[in-house]
């Protein structure tokens, strides 16, 4: 394929979805806006939980010399840019809105502090899959600590003191990030016959 | 590479490989023999004890961008189709494999005897092909070599030849967890040898001569494998050991090694 297609496709890509953002906002009204993006941020976390555990549990990278020091910072540089990304849909989200309806005050719709705290909620998802990719407890227990960490986080949501659950976020992410770095530098991999 | 006192559960382990050696690590538990592939190959922590041109190995991604490791139980290839192995391989892992290599290797081995598609255009490797194109697929890329299981499931004598002068020819280490060891001993340049006793030992297969013996105190330090009634396989014992034997009436024979496998009990 040539790189000139490459490039026309993942243009087209773009485009389509930020179509199909407009669409779904132009389709909806503003309330219910801030519940699709709040759903959206907990797809991608969900998503960046299991791709950050299938990274380390994959030990043919670590046979074709994938080293885990590199999966993790990669995996960490994605995340980061998925971020970057979904703040960049919110905004589009914002504006898309005010399009339609030029009524709705922003400040309503548009709160900072909620938007922060779901970026940090897809690195901390990350960063837990990866923990949970590193850690050697029975397999039945892992989703359901993934399920207890998705319904406190959702609670979370409704808490008032934002600030408050924004810096306990912090907090525990740097925190994993740390427990994930120094993990990868001791693992030993469980061997079953 | 040099391995100095690594200690694995009870095993204690001094070795230095040099580049073109062919090393064979047998042993009756699995998993120590599997445990030790992974820490040589950087993949489980080792206290300092394992050094790539003077480098601690683990985790370390000059030490990985020259070796690989397989474990050809393990289902790691899902085609036959030589150029989507190679572009896999160079985008996932930047690893370059030789592309003629391989298919001369698909087509010497007739892999496409060993494997079935499916209406979804899956391949489906019996075990014996799973391992003929994990081996297959080593054997083009030009690094450093350790492979849990080389042979496992091949019945094919002809197959088993063909790897092992591949594997000869091979430029690098070769680091092999033997599950055949009789069909692979002739290649092998030194043999780690983890004993039913918890040690270590090293030992040059075409040197070495083993002794299969009733068990007793005075061979207690030469001591590999239990064997059947009460009868140990031992390396090399000394003749004055010998003749104590002798004169006590223990009754000793010597064993080829590659007939280890035989006289082990189960």
């Amino acid at each position: 394929m040539k790189l000139k297609n490459i490039y026309l496709i993942r243009g087209s890509g773009v485009l389509i979805a930020i179509l199909a953002i407009f669409t779904a906002v132009v389709l909806n009204s503003g309330a219910f806006n801030v519940i699709q993006l709040q759903r959206m941020y907990l797809l991608v976390g969900i998503f960046a939980c299991g791709f950050g555990y299938s990274e380390i549990a994959d030990h043919m990278k670590l046979g074709f010399g994938i080293t885990r020091f590199s999966i993790f910072r990669n995996f960490t540089i994605v995340v980061l840019f998925v971020d970057g990304v979904m703040f960049l849909i919110s905004i589009l989200f914002i504006a898309f809105t005010k399009m339609a309806n030029p009524a709705i005050s922003i400040l309503y719709f548009f709160d900072y502090r909620l938007i922060i705290y779901f970026s940090l909620m897809i690195y901390f998802l990350g960063q837990f899959g990866m923990l949970l990719g590193n850690i050697k407890i029975p397999e039945y227990l892992k989703p359901i600590l993934l399920l207890i960490i998705i319904i406190i986080l959702a609670a979370f949501i409704k808490v008032n003191n934002k600030f408050l659950i924004n810096s306990l976020l912090i907090l525990f992410s740097v925190g994993l990030s740390i427990i994930n770095y120094l993990l990868i530098k001791n693992i030993k991999i469980e061997i079953k016959l | 590479m040099k391995i100095q006192k690594l200690q694995l559960q009870n095993f204690n382990i001094n070795i230095d490989i040099k580049n073109n050696e062919i090393i064979g690590i047998i042993g009756r538990n699995k998993i120590i023999v599997e445990e030790f592939l992974l820490t040589i190959a950087g993949i489980n922590k080792s206290k300092d004890n394992c050094f790539f041109e003077d480098v601690d190995i683990y985790d370390n991604s000059y030490y990985f961008s020259k070796r690989i490791y397989l474990n050809c139980i393990h289902d790691n290839v899902g085609t036959l189709k030589a150029e989507k192995i190679v572009d896999a391989i160079a985008t996932v892992y930047h690893k370059d494999v030789e592309k003629d290599v391989l298919n001369d290797h698909i087509k010497n081995l007739s892999i496409h005897g060993e494997c079935e598609i499916t209406l979804a255009y899956e391949y489906k490797f019996t075990k014996a092909g799973n391992t003929l194109i994990n081996m297959a697929l080593a054997l083009s890329i030009d690094d450093n070599l350790i492979i849990n299981n080389p042979t496992i499931h091949i019945t094919k004598k002809a197959d088993v030849d063909y790897l092992k002068v591949n594997l000869k020819n091979h430029s690098g280490f070769k680091i092999l967890g033997i599950d055949n060891l009789l069909g692979l001993v002739d290649i092998l340049d030194r043999l780690i040898v983890f004993t039913d006793y918890d040690e270590g030992i090293i030992i040059e297969p075409e040197k070495t001569e083993l002794y299969l013996v009733e068990d007793c105190l005075d061979i207690k330090p030469y001591r590999l494998f239990k064997g059947y009634s009460n009868r140990v396989i031992t390396i090399d014992i000394p003749k004055d050991i010998l003749k104590k034997c002798d004169r006590n009436r223990i009754k000793y024979t010597k064993v080829n090694i590659n007939e280890i496998e035989k006289h082990i009990s189960n």
